[in-house]
Formats: structure tokens, sequence, C-alpha cells
């Protein structure tokens, strides 16, 4: 029996052996053992062989030789051989034997060296695929959740949309509602003015027709009504006069309450000269101006009224000509506190509430009761053209130290 | 309840067979019939996989059968862990996970990472055949929680010690958590602390609770 390998072998690109029915190998040509760094010749082929994985399988092929009957018979099988501290890839033998199986060639198939550079590749291709693939997978669930919360957010808009149009509905209903109130509002002021007219013509007539009687008693009696007749007399027609103001006071002031005017950028400093103008105190009176009124936006008219009405005032009510008279204003937040003090006679502490009633006239504190002949109109305006403009009107007054009349008028 | 043996025998089947549409057909069988991901990786695929081995052990397949076998099972798992991945807040804990660097078995590290994924992990799959080089250089830039080695063949367990000597040297007191696996540490799970690891498991769902356990979710 011829063991010994041709020595063509020895050329061939992977391992060849012969190996006999116990399993020993009986020659090589060498590959194996420069592959293993071993001597293989004389030991048994299943000890080159990983245990777990490959002696078993080896032993089965040993098993089998020469059960078969054919003339020549070859099983392939796929081995891992182990190097002792590690193990290599997995390859494939052919093992052939003949009918007498003394000897079996093992013949390792050749591989192309550049195959497990592409296994390699293909491992790290996978690699990179099963992360990536983790990546997309938790890209699109924030994607997903992302586009949840945006559907979310989206009906809660369209929500507040719908509460929205709904409230606009409403508003719509009450500014209709509204105008038609104001359009209301303005023909019954449209009427009321027209009553006042007439009430002022209807009254004014009969009153100049006694003021022209009272005239023509005193050219008729041609100085020859003395002492208390004449006294009466004359005290008829101051009355006649005076009732004649308050119709013409009560007229302005209904419609002052009425008129609005256009906001402009108002100089308080000369609206306050413009109403000391006009008012043409006697020059005995001293009028001084605080150098700090402002320069701002509002409505010129109301706060004009409002001036004339308080300087008016103090000028009219005082005792004496040579009151003075200090126009003040305070910065207090989202308002300006002006104030219109004089030296004249104080108000009593109970009227400093009643004096901006209508038609109400306060006999000075020390003025002993007398009736000063106001139409009791001009405060009662102010406090209702300060409290139009979302304001507040008082009096502070200590007897013998005059009065300090204070406004607040929003900025 | 799904009967997961009979799951088990239908898939078995088609990656025997190399029939990746029928592999797929069953795993997506099991998700409508309510397995959760880690039944399916635990109960179906993996008894699969390891009958695939004994296959070849009996030389009834070859290694391009098994190979096949184990790319179908891989894009099987792509689809599965698709299906169930739900966004979950990531609890602040990460892992880099690697074969080391003479192993090619990487299914039983994937389904770790998978699983853990899913709990809200950032996990890093470094897969198969890593260089010890390499994974200390990973863990150095990411500074995980923990670090998962796999070694399936016990003559790869010196790799697995050197590879947990080089993160412990490189990481010094930040050292992550080192949690090994693998069929030896199944047979004798004592040699994870011999090797110097911290923890082993017996499957990826167990190593996905034993991780819950030992790595804090506040950091």
């Amino acid at each position: 029996m011829v063991t010994r390998l041709p020595r063509c072998f020895t050329r061939y690109p992977a391992a060849v052996l012969h190996v006999s029915s116990d399993g020993t190998v009986i020659d090589s040509n060498g590959r194996l053992e420069r592959e293993l760094n071993r001597v293989i010749v004389g030991q048994p082929f299943a000890a080159m062989l990983d245990p777990e994985s490959s002696s078993g399988k080896w032993n089965g092929v040993i098993a089998g030789l020469g059960a078969s009957t054919e003339p020549a018979d070859a099983v392939v099988c796929e081995l891992v051989l182990s190097t002792g501290d590690s193990l290599l890839e997995p390859r494939s033998f052919s093992v052939l034997w003949d009918r007498d199986a003394a000897v079996a060639w093992v013949i390792e198939h050749p591989l192309d060296p550049r195959v497990d550079d592409v296994r390699r590749e293909v491992t790290e291709v996978n690699t990179e695929l099963a992360n990536t693939q983790r990546d997309l997978v938790r890209d699109r669930a924030r994607l997903a959740n992302a586009l949840d919360l945006a559907d979310r957010l989206t009906g809660q808009v369209s929500r507040q949309n719908e509460r929205l149009a709904a409230q606009n509905e409403e508003l719509l209903v009450i500014t209709k509602e509204l105008n038609e109130q104001r359009q209301a509002l303005e023909r019954s002021n449209r009427l009321l003015d027209e009553f006042a007219r007439d009430i002022s013509d209807d009254l004014g007539a009969p009153l100049r027709s006694v003021a022209n009687y009272v005239r023509w008693i005193e050219e008729d009696l041609n100085g020859a009504l003395t002492g208390g007749p004449r006294a009466h007399l004359e005290l008829l027609r101051v009355q006649v006069e005076r009732m004649r103001d308050m119709i013409t006071s009560r007229l302005e002031h209904a419609r002052a309450a009425r008129t609005g005017g256009g906001v402009e950028l108002v100089d308080v400093a000369a609206l306050v000269d413009e109403v000391v103008a006009v008012l043409d105190p006697p020059p005995t009176c001293v009028i001084d101006v605080a150098p700090n009124l402002p320069v701002f936006e509002t409505e010129r008219a109301p706060l004009r009224q409002v001036f004339l009405s308080l300087i008016g005032n103090v000028i009219k009510h005082s005792a004496r000509a040579d009151v003075h008279v200090h126009v003040g204003v305070t910065e207090t937040g989202g308002a300006y506190d002006f104030s219109v003090r004089d030296t004249g006679p104080s108000i009593p502490l109970r009227a400093q509430e009643s004096i901006w009633k209508l038609l109400h006239t306060v006999p000075p504190a020390d003025s002993g009761g007398a009736d000063g002949g106001d139409t009791g109109v001009g405060l009662s305006l102010v406090h209702q053209l300060v409290e139009t403009q979302g304001g507040h009107a008082w009096v502070e007054s200590t007897e013998g130290h005059g009065s300090a009349f204070h406004f607040l008028w929003l900025k | 309840m799904p009967n997961t043996s009979s799951l088990g025998a239908s898939y078995l089947g088609a990656i025997r067979d190399g029939d990746r549409r029928r592999a797929f057909k069953v795993v997506e069988d099991a998700h409508t019939a309510g397995l959760d991901l880690a039944a399916t990786y635990l109960d179906l695929i993996q008894p699969a996989l390891r009958e695939i081995g004994r296959l070849w052990q009996l030389n009834l397949i070859s290694v391009a059968d098994e190979h096949l076998a184990t790319a179908i099972t891989q894009a099987a798992m792509a689809r599965a862990y698709e299906r169930a991945f739900a966004w979950s807040t990531p609890l602040g804990r990460s892992l880099v996970a690697a074969c080391v660097d003479v192993e090619r078995h990487e299914v039983g590290l994937r389904m770790l990472c998978d699983l853990l994924d899913l709990e809200g992990w950032q996990t890093t799959y470094l897969g198969a055949t890593v260089p010890v080089t390499s994974l200390v250089a990973m863990v150095q830039r990411r500074r995980p929680d923990a670090v998962a080695i796999s070694a399936a063949l016990s003559p790869h367990l010196l790799r697995v010690r050197a590879m947990v000597t080089a993160i412990r040297e490189a990481m010094g007191d930040s050292c992550p958590l080192i949690i090994v696996g693998g069929r030896p540490f199944l047979e004798n799970p004592s040699l994870a602390t011999e090797l110097g690891a911290d923890a082993t498991a017996t499957n990826a769902a167990d190593a996905v609770r034993v991780l819950g356990d030992r790595v804090s979710p506040v950091r």
C-alpha cells in the first residue's frame, strides 16, 4: 500500500493529507504544518480540530470509512481548525477513500483569499445597516411623535379659531346693538337739545318781558321810587338776570356733557393763559401758573372748560379783590393731578361733597351765609367732564386757608 | 397565547430552506398573534439558530447554508424590531456592544441591543469581530454606562479577558459596567468574574433586566 503522497501535491494551494482508518495523519503536503505551526504527521487529525464544533463531525466521517459499497466514495466535510488559543474560519474538506478503506485522502477545497475580505466587508456593512436601521426607526418615531403633536396643536388652534369665530359673532351682534343704542342716544340727544333750546326760548321770552317791565317801571317812575320799593325792584332785576344765566348755563352744561372733541396735542400752560385772558380777572387778583404744566395729547375742549369753570369759580367767589390763585400739577402714574388753589374763602367740610351737585351753591364758611349769586352749574360741569374722561375731582379746604380744587386727568 | 413551538418550527424550516419571504411571514404572524419582541427573539429565532448550528455539526448543512440562515434572520429581526419599536423617552443610559475580535456569532448581541433600545437605552452596536483597540477607542469616546461583550465559543474566552483588561486600563475609575455573554457563560456563569467582568446573563432579556438593575437611569 502506497502511503506517500505524490510530490506534485506540495504545489496544491491547500492542505492534502493521507489519513489512516483510525484518523491518524499518515502524510501531509506540508500546508497544515505551516498554518498550525505544529507537527501533524503521526497525530490524530481530530487533535487539530475545534472539539466543540468539529471533532464529533470528523469522528463520524472516520467511522463511515469502508461502509460504502461504492468503488470510491467521498464526503464533503466542513471543519474548524484550532491553533490552540484561537479558532480558524471553517473550511471544507473532501474525504475520499477506496473500498478497502485503509487510507483516506483528505483534500482541502482551496479558497480565494479575497473571500475572507468579502466576508469581513459584509460583516461590517451588516453592522452598519443594523445601526442605521436603529437610527432610522428612532428618527421615524420622533417624527411620528412630532407629527402627532402638530396634529394635536392644529386641533387646538382649530378649536380656538372656532371659539374666536363664535366670540367674533357675539361681538358683531353686540357692536350692532351698541350702534343701534348710539343712534337712539343721538336721536334722544338731538331731541333733548331741541327741548332745552325750546325751554330756553320759552322761558327766555317771558323773562325778557319781565326785565323790560322792570326797566319801564323804573323809567315811568323817573326817580320817584325810593327806599324799600326801589330796593325790591333792584332785587327783582338781579334775580331775573340770574335766572337767565341759570337757563343759559344749564343749556351749556347739557351740551358740554355730550360734545366730544378730537384728541390733539395740548399745551396746558398756554391753555390756562387763554382761560385767564377770557376771564379777565381784576388787576388785584394774582394768578400764577406752575412752570411744569405738561404738553400732552388729550381732548382740548373739556379740559379748557374745566379750567375755565374752576378758575372762574375762584375769581367769582373770592371775597377779596387781591385773591391769589395758583394753578399746579403733579404726575401720578397714568394721570395728571391738576390743582387750582386760592387764598379766598374756605368751603365748609359738610359742603365739600355737595358742591359738585348741579344747581348747588354754597355760602362761604366765612361769609356769614350770604349767597354769592352763582348759577350752581360750574362745579357740577367740572365734575361731569372729569368723570367722563375717566378722572376724579375733589376739593381740599381748611377754614381761613382757602381751597384747593383737584382733578385727575388721564394721560 | 401564540403557539411558539409551531411558529418556531415554521421559522426553522424557512431559514433552513433559505426562504426569506417565508421567514418574514412567520415573524409577522408571530407579531400579529401578539408575541412581543423578546419572545420572538428568544422563543422563536434563537432556538431555530441553535438548531441550524447543530445541523452544521452533523454535517447536514454547509457553512453557506448557515450564513444564509443568519442573514435571513438578521433581516427578519430588523423587520420585527421596526414593528415593535415605540418611542419612549430616553432614560439617559447608554451601552456599547461588541463581539470579541475573533467572534462571528453576533445575533445574540444584536438581540440585546434591540431589546435595550425598546427600553429607552441608547445603544451602539459594533457587531462581530471587533478589534480590542477599536472597542477601547469607542468606549473612550462615547463613555457609555455599560459595555456588553459577546463570545460564543470557549476558545474565544481569552480574548474576552483581553478586552475587559484593556477597557479597565483605559477607563480607570470611570470604567463602565462590563457585562459578558455567550454560550460558555451560560454553562459556567462564574467565568464572568474570573475574566474580570462585572456581570453576565442567561439571554438577551435577562441581560436587559440585569443592566436595568445595575445601571441607574439618573446619571
